[in-house]
């Protein structure tokens, strides 16, 4: 945050406030925060002018309000709450008086205009305008509270329907209690903020998520900064594979790579392997035994789709650690551009691209037994699971063009990439609701296979760009 | 495997062990290396000096072939420091400014894994300078101290025994402790193995203890390369009085710098060439001279 950025005193209270916007985050995260909001809330305008009016209309209305405000709270504006930590810490004043007046100005933005805009498309005003409350509180939630916390926030959407057979009815008095509780969550977690200038000595298991990763959820968008040195207590997890060299060295070439560049390329001890499998194994059991509300379970299948779409976002994670590494001017990849005994720069970099792409491989091995998972729990028909894997092939190609580009020096958060990706991620997210809302297959089987065709050659076909930029590259582990 | 490694490294020769010439490099349309040529003779210990943001890192980056430069050479020993072999990356160690690599191991699982690569990995000065230091081999790298981190990635560096030894910035995070005795270590290095040495600074008083040769860096331009003693010798400031002053129309032969003196007149700094008579003002009634101690005239030759 950039203190020296934020405007004397003497300006006005709403150029001080906009100006503590503008600094407590990048300006890339807060295009693309912007970009989120501003499409959640058009979307719900479009829905609204044209969906006739029924039931739950407004309901649904209200629904897409709440996650615009948790988006742009969670993401963005949460952070200035950090920044008032740091200007109090400082005994700032200025500051703190410009965060007072920002936290007032977005919370009249982002609760005073979509609830007018809700209520003008006959929405009950009492509904608007606490939809966006709740969306502001929820971000607010979310980006202060420890990442246990943080999760069952996320279930509660889910699971209050699903309890609600059980629950007697939820009236408005319960309502306000839920909400004060809330707040008062919230005031807790902020003051804990407070009082540890430092995040990083707070136990991970209850450091705030908007610091959780390094440099904080801004770290998301913007590359450069998650090319930070890694927080300390990141390596502790042993869910994290952070690999012991033992056995590698210059007599086996592959597993040094692996043991240098870690996080998805890197490998754990056998014993390591088994509680982790062990973990996702009695996950999945839990997911397929807890009983839930009659012939719809709500929760299991959101559960089976976040963990599918979680094995299929592995090609991607893996990019992303390649791209960071290769921002990080003191970490691996130096070490590996120096070290001896991975042979002449050819070599080396065919050894390189050889690990990448096996890791890939069984990162998406992974993702196709989730799928056949998912696909037997889901007792779905064959041309479903064709689908299915034929979205696997379409996601394998991208994610190898990913780990290329990565590994050629191309920036992946960028809009060029997004670009590149977006009829990848319509196709897949259409692909799973069509096969968990069972939609026949068969009746455009053709356009299906198409689809999906097109989209592998493609990405694959794309691929050979970053494939012939990095072969020219002088060695693999060039810095930017 | 060392075995067959060792064989394979060549004899020593005669190439320079570091060389750029025309070196060029930009960051988002920001010049940071503006044409830099510089070459490290063998058994020298260059420091070299510059402001913060000056280039230092990049430079070294560059001779490392850790980044490719926009336009420029850099060789190791004559190969081009893009394509550099195992026998040449065997003679040669780097300590990057925050050491941050495999932070997830332990002191002594890194220090194992990296010299197995290393033939002439000294497992003995690895142990007793760990002793030394009251560096933990069974603490994780993450839990050590920027200072602890900086330790151990010298005595990472300096096990291979190598012939170039590349520093950046290896004081930064060490106590006065902590940076005599790597100046001392460096100096025996040169001294008693004639090891090649180039580490960036901007502490002067580090820089005297241990260089033998200068290069000053500042906005990615190379002001100054030349041997210590021989700059200390070759710098005046001038104290020109008012009357002087009026007469002066040109630039003095070796001007760097010229500003008013508090006192009236001006305050002329000149560093002569090597073997370059001193100016001519210098005998002017009036005209003091003094030499200026190094830390003045960097800031001289910056200002």
């Amino acid at each position: 945050m950039n203190a020296a950025a934020m405007p004397a005193p003497r300006q006005g209270g709403l150029a001080a406030a906009l100006a503590a916007m503008r600094v407590s985050t990048t300006r890339r995260h807060r295009g693309w925060m912007l970009a989120v909001y501003v499409t959640l809330l058009v979307a719900a305008c479009l829905l609204g002018l044209f969906i006739p009016g029924e039931d739950s209309r407004a309901d649904g209305l209200a629904f897409f309000v709440v996650i615009a405000n948790f988006s742009v709270w969670a993401g963005w504006l949460a952070r200035l709450l950090l920044l008032q930590s740091q200007a109090t810490s400082l005994q700032a004043p200025g500051i703190a008086a410009a965060v007072r007046h920002a936290l007032a100005l977005a919370v009249a933005v982002t609760v005073v205009i979509p609830g007018i805009v809700l209520s003008a498309l006959g929405v009950p005003a009492p509904t608007a305008f606490g939809a966006s409350a709740l969306g502001v509180l929820g971000g607010l939630l979310f980006a202060l509270m420890p990442w246990p916390g943080a999760i069952a926030l996320l279930t509660v959407p889910a699971a209050v329907p699903s309890l609600s057979p059980y629950l007697p009815p939820i009236a408005f008095p319960y309502k306000a209690a839920a909400v004060a509780v809330g707040v008062l969550v919230l005031v807790a977690c902020w003051r804990s903020v407070l009082r540890s200038p430092d995040p990083s000595a707070i136990p991970a298991w209850r450091r705030p998520v908007m610091l959780q990763a390094p440099g904080g959820m801004v770290a998301w968008t913007d590359p450069q900064i998650a090319a930070t040195a890694d927080a300390p207590r990141v390596h502790e997890g042993w869910l994290a594979a952070m690999p012991r060299p033992g056995h590698a060295g210059p007599h086996r070439p592959g597993a040094a790579l692996d043991a240098l560049l870690a996080g998805p390329m890197g490998y754990v001890a056998p014993r390591v392997a088994a509680r982790q499998w062990g973990l996702v194994a009695l996950a999945v059991v839990a997911v397929l035994t807890i009983p839930f509300r009659g012939d719809t379970p709500l929760v299991r299948d959101a559960l089976l789709i976040g963990g599918a779409v979680g094995l299929l976002a592995g090609g991607w994670t893996l990019a992303m650690r390649l791209e960071r590494q290769r921002r990080r001017v003191s970490g691996e990849l130096a070490e590996l551009a120096l070290l001896p005994g991975l042979g002449d720069p050819a070599t080396a970099a065919g050894r390189l691209l050889r690990r990448v792409m096996v890791r890939l491989g069984q990162l998406m091995l992974f993702a196709l037994a989730g799928l056949l998972l998912l696909a037997w729990v889901r007792d779905m028909a064959w041309s479903q699971v064709a689908l299915l894997i034929g979205m696997l092939a379409g996601v394998s190609a991208a994610s190898g063009l990913m780990c290329l580009a990565a590994l050629a020096a191309r920036n992946l958060a960028s809009w060029r990439m997004f670009l590149v990706m977006l009829p990848l991620l319509v196709a897949s997210t259409v692909t799973l609701m069509v096969t968990m809302i069972r939609i026949p297959v068969e009746p455009h089987a053709f356009v299906w296979a198409t689809v999906w065709t097109v989209l592998t050659i493609g990405y694959s076909v794309a691929a050979c760009v970053p494939l012939r930029r990095f072969r020219a590259r002088p060695h693999a582990f060039l810095l930017d | 495997m060392n075995a067959m490694l060792e064989r394979a490294l060549p004899t020593l020769d005669s190439a320079v062990p570091l060389a750029v010439d025309g070196l060029i490099k930009q960051y988002d349309h920001r010049s940071v290396l503006r044409g830099v040529s510089l070459d490290v003779e063998p058994g020298t210990v260059l420091g070299l000096i510059g402001r913060n943001g000056a280039g230092k890192s990049t430079l070294i980056r560059a001779m490392l072939g850790l980044i490719e430069p926009d336009a420029g050479d850099a060789t190791v020993w004559g190969t081009p420091a893009l394509c550099l072999t195992d026998a040449i990356k065997q003679r040669l160690a780097y300590v990057p400014q925050q050491p941050e690599a495999m932070a997830w191991l332990k002191v002594g699982e890194m220090l194992d894994f990296v010299g197995r690569f290393y033939p002439r990995w000294d497992g003995v000065y690895v142990d007793a300078t760990l002793e030394r230091w009251q560096l933990p081999r069974n603490r994780p790298l993450a839990k050590l101290s920027p200072g602890e981190r900086q330790r151990v990635a010298i005595v990472r560096a300096l096990a291979p025994q190598p012939e170039l030894l590349v520093l950046d910035e290896p004081a930064s995070a060490l106590d006065p402790v902590g940076r005599r005795e790597l100046l001392r270590e460096i100096a025996s290095r040169a001294g008693e193995s004639g090891t090649t040495v180039l580490f960036s600074t901007h502490i002067v008083s580090d820089l005297e203890r241990v260089a033998s040769h200068v290069a000053f860096l500042h906005e990615g331009r190379l002001l100054l390369h030349s041997e210590l003693d021989s700059l200390k010798e070759r710098n005046l400031r001038l104290h020109v009085p008012e009357a002087v002053a009026a007469q002066l129309r040109e630039t003095v032969p070796g001007e760097v710098s010229r500003r008013p003196h508090t006192y009236g007149g001006l305050s002329i700094t000149v560093l002569r060439g090597e073997g370059a008579p001193w100016p001519d003002l210098l005998q002017v009634p009036g005209v003091r001279a003094e030499a200026l101690p190094l830390e003045d005239l960097f800031i001289e030759v910056s200002a």
